[in-house]
């Protein structure tokens, strides 16, 4: 029924414009290899500024959905994925391209992209008003670990060894320091400079650290770059080679998938609830599972429309997942999520469990909203597919430095101060340094973000129970929450030294 | 340089941003208002800081061997930081875009900055083509243009005018 009314409330005109545009930029931006949902968020966040709260947000999630498919594109038609959570598209959508079903793939991928979608819409809209009611029910000690948890679960996940990754994490954390301590009013680090009294803005901060930091890493493997461009048949030929009525599927093809779907969805959105993960990983470890479980696992990467199923299926679930942990605890999983968050903040919104009580209302019409853009996208995607073809051959030495003047403005936007172009280069400075030393960036942004929250929840439990721990420990939930902690720092210690030995052993023999 | 080297830097590197966030701490006003106080958080994350940064220079440290075998592998290219003009000059443009904003105002800054960076990421020579010349200065300018009259007008967001204010 809330949902009914969810629905209302998006049933607006200006509403479905912003949605139906919003997918369609982000599938511009996910075809584009280089640019991604991010990128497109980054861009258009300032546009938001003066959109009404719901209208904002729905704007970002649909290029959120939107972007997220995009990839499949390039990665069928150019056998390049748009973004990394359509690489493991290319396996099979490429191959399938150059055997002439470039439609097939197309059609194939977009209509999973939209099950995928839409069976983590499903899980999203009865799973999180539950973890919402539980998670209101937290403690400020509670919170603490429940945050704690997530903080590991990115710095152990994210790509690189997790000694890094937490230190990325910790990095993230003192650049919070900087401003003012919310319990006692002090400010903490400025070192004088009146800027920084009120801290590090997180827009200029996420567009610094993930478009900047591209821009500079573009610049400097200019020189390794080779001119020759590729070769082999053109995309409008491959497009042609065909006939096929609608999405080159047929029904009988359609259930036939599901069975693959299903999982690979399930995949999906456990991917996306977990933080510091997200698509990029979700579509490679879907593909991995359906080739595993498959009779003819031999097929799998020769054009076998099993494995574009997957891939697809699982990289729009992981949108679903990743909305999950935001709307019910505020917190953000990827680069995505973190400026989704940053669009609830230019709102004065915070999402998290009370936004469930106080707001119930946009929280139901933002459920529609993904229902609704998952849809767009399936249209938009297989009716637009010749406009978003041609827009693949505008080169990136002319997108990036178009980006970037976007970036400016949002920077500029977010606070009104050109101090705030500052810090987005200093952080896409520290960004580029951090990628080229091998320290995954994920860590970086969610303990930026979520070090406060942190740090407020211990200190104001440690007040409640006056300096003592034990009540902490005394909570059930809160120490499931730090045995999942230790659990999850135990087992990644232990893949890295089997894959450290591995990879000794593998020296040695070599 | 060899991940060995990168992670030896890196823990250097995190081994002294920790020391200036332990000193640093001592500037931060006491309060009482509650049992840890506005110090304790980082002088924490200043801790474990030290205790993984030490952790990564040991790791690398013990791998030497292995590090020195995959940096001979490498091609000599690779091995030492060489100049790379664009990006550093990109570096150079990016803060120089920042210092002259206020003045210049967005307009001619940005006009300028994309029209530098284009040419940043362009292949090498392409400056001399004038073919080129034509599509970046055209873009350059008219994106600037276009974006400061489409924040104005349509989300009356004033954008920095400066000279031409």
């Amino acid at each position: 029924m809330d949902l009914m009314n969810g629905f209302l409330d998006i049933f607006q005109p200006s509403i479905l414009w912003l949605l139906l545009a919003g997918t369609a930029v982000g599938i511009l931006f996910g075809a584009i290899p280089g640019l991604s949902a991010f990128t497109c968020m980054a861009i258009m966040l300032p546009l938001t500024f003066s959109m009404e709260p719901l209208q904002g947000i729905c704007f970002l999630l649909a290029i959120y959905v939107g972007g997220c498919s995009g990839g499949l594109i390039s990665a069928i038609l150019l056998g390049i994925p748009g973004t990394p959570s359509s690489i493991a598209t290319c396996f099979d959508g490429y191959p399938m391209a150059q055997k002439g079903q470039a439609r097939r793939a197309l059609g194939t991928g977009v209509v999973f992209s939209f099950v995928g979608g839409t069976i983590s819409a499903i899980v999203l809209v009865f799973l999180a008003p539950i973890i919402a009611q539980f998670a209101l029910k937290f403690s400020p000690y509670e919170y603490f670990t429940v945050i704690l948890f997530a903080l590991t679960t990115v710095a152990s996940l994210s790509e690189g060894s997790i000694v890094k990754g937490l230190l990325s994490c910790l990095l993230g954390i003192s650049f919070a320091f900087v401003g003012i301590d919310k319990l006692s009013a002090y400010t903490r680090y400025t070192m004088g400079v009146h800027d920084l009294a009120n801290g590090f803005n997180l827009v200029p901060l996420l567009i610094g650290v993930f478009a900047v930091s591209q821009i500079l890493e573009n610049a400097a493997s200019r020189k390794y770059a080779k001119a020759s461009e590729k070769s082999g048949p053109s995309q409008k030929d491959l497009m042609k080679t065909e006939k096929v009525k609608g999405f080159g599927l047929s029904w009988k093809e359609f259930f036939y998938q599901m069975r693959n779907a299903i999982p690979c969805g399930a995949i999906g959105l456990v991917i996306g609830i977990l933080p510091g993960i997200g698509g990029n990983v979700s579509n490679l470890m879907a593909y991995a599972y359906c080739k595993n479980r498959s009779k003819t696992p031999e097929k799998f990467g020769t054009g076998f429309i099993d494995g574009i199923v997957a891939s697809e299926t699982a990289n729009n679930a992981t949108v679903g997942g990743a909305l999950i942990v935001l709307l019910t605890l505020g917190i953000p999983g990827d680069n995505a999520t973190a400026m989704m968050l940053a669009g609830f903040q230019l709102h004065g919104i915070a999402p998290g469990p009370l936004l469930f009580r106080t707001n119930a209302e946009m929280i139901y019409a933002i459920f529609a909203a993904f229902l609704f853009a998952n849809l767009a996208m399936l249209i938009i995607e297989f009716f637009g597919l010749p406009v978003f073809i041609k827009m693949l051959s505008v080169p990136g030495s002319y997108l990036l430095p178009a980006v970037i003047a976007f970036c400016f403005v949002g920077s500029f936007c977010a606070n009104n101060r050109v101090f705030d172009i500052f810090v987005m280069i200093l952080f896409g400075l520290i960004g580029f340094i951090m990628k080229r030393f091998g320290f995954p960036l994920a860590p970086l942004v969610v303990g930026f973000i979520l070090a406060p929250m942190l740090e407020e929840n211990l200190r104001r439990s440690l007040m409640r129970t006056e300096g003592s721990l034990i009540p902490i420990l005394q909570s059930p939930i809160a120490v499931v929450f730090l045995l999942l902690t230790l659990v999850t720092v135990i087992l990644t210690i232990r893949k890295e030294l089997k894959n450290y030995r591995q990879s000794k052993a593998q020296a040695a023999a070599a | 340089m060899s991940n060995g080297r990168k992670n030896l830097y890196s823990g250097i590197f995190f081994i002294l941003f920790s020391a200036f966030l332990f000193i640093e701490s001592f500037n931060i006003k006491m309060s009482t208002a509650d049992a840890l106080g506005p110090q304790f958080f980082p002088r924490l994350v200043a801790f474990l800081m030290l205790v993984l940064a030490l952790i990564l220079i040991f790791l690398s440290v013990k791998n030497w061997n292995q590090a020195k075998a995959e940096e001979a592998a490498m091609p000599a290219e690779k091995r030492k930081i060489t100049f790379n003009f664009p990006l550093v000059a990109s570096i150079v443009l990016l803060l120089a875009y920042f210092l002259v904003l206020q003045h210049l105002g967005f307009m001619i800054s940005t006009a300028v900055y994309l029209f530098c960076q284009m040419f940043l990421l362009l292949p090498q020579g392409s400056f001399k083509k004038p073919r080129y010349l034509v599509i970046v200065t055209l873009v350059s300018v008219g994106l600037s243009v276009f974006i400061y009259y489409l924040f104005l007008l349509a989300f009356s967001i004033f954008l920095p005018a400066g000279i031409l204010g």
